[in-house]
């Protein structure tokens, strides 16, 4: 499991991960992604893209991070699941609590928005 | 059961063959240590069996889920004592089904008795436990547990339909 993060303003950066966010996966990237999603002053827009599987330890850590962004009065916007990544979100509702768009330019749109 | 362990075969692609000359289903038998090194090793070990047998990948991604989680599960709530053997694994590739069976020497749970976490409708009230059995209910056709000998053993059931969420 690999982590980038893009800053796209001062106040809005893309992070993106990609391979197993699986169990180990997880262990490997959690406080450093954590700490991208969720830094003071930012808006974060989550790259799925190339995410490969994702398993419930995954979604643990999805939403630990979406925690600290909304306890910080921010953003996280989730974007470009694959198929299969996409309908475990959905089995698990995770969607419904984090949004979950298309696209890179649906989740800068998103994001856009008062 | 006959495993491949003693199978006779010439060709690695023919299936093995029961006593009476019938196709035994492929299938694979690991003894993984209770650690969480062993994940790695049973995904790659599920992998290879599932792709050489032409699973589809939808049902290739429920059966790595399905693995997934049930061990977790163990790592996270089982126990190593002296002498445990650790965790046994066997997948067989049946005609309309995976079949997966994980044995542990962990305290007695059934995973079939944990209720689905509730639903939340904001992240603040999201639950963080209980999402890995409900993902294995989702997930497969028919799941089971039993206690054998100390042991803890749940079979799970994966459909093979690509478009099927194992039900």
């Amino acid at each position: 499991m690999e982590l980038q993060v893009d800053e796209l303003t001062p106040s809005m950066r893309c992070v993106s991960l990609s391979g197993r966010l699986d169990a180990n996966g997880a262990d490997r990237v959690g406080v450093p992604f954590t700490a991208a999603v969720s830094a003071p002053g930012r808006h974060a827009m989550l790259d799925l893209s190339g995410v490969t599987f994702l398993a419930s330890m995954g979604i643990r850590l999805l939403i630990a991070s979406a925690r600290s962004v909304d306890a910080r009065g921010q953003k996280l916007v989730m974007f470009g699941a694959q198929d299969l990544v996409k309908s475990v979100l959905q089995e698990a509702a995770i969607d419904q609590i984090i949004p979950l768009v298309d696209t890179r330019d649906d989740a800068l749109a998103y994001l856009a928005q008062g | 059961m006959w495993s491949d362990a003693g199978c006779t075969a010439s060709a690695p692609a023919m299936p093995p063959l029961w006593p009476d000359g019938s196709a035994a289903a492929p299938r694979l038998d690991l003894q993984l240590p209770a650690r969480r090194e062993s994940l790695d090793d049973a995904q790659r070990a599920l992998s290879t069996l599932l792709h050489d047998q032409r699973v589809d990948q939808q049902a290739v991604y429920r059966c790595e889920l399905v693995l997934e989680e049930l061990l977790v599960n163990v790592l996270m709530h089982g126990r190593v004592v002296a002498g445990d053997p650790g965790i046994s694994l066997t997948v067989e590739v049946q005609s309309d089904a995976v079949q997966l069976c994980i044995e542990d020497g962990g305290p007695d749970f059934d995973p079939l008795t944990c209720p689905d976490p509730p639903r939340a409708t904001h992240i603040s009230r999201a639950p963080v436990g209980g999402l890995g059995l409900m993902l294995v209910r989702r997930m497969t056709r028919e799941l089971r547990h039993e206690r054998v000998s100390g042991r803890n053993r749940t079979l799970a059931w994966v459909s093979r339909e690509p478009a099927c969420p194992g039900r």
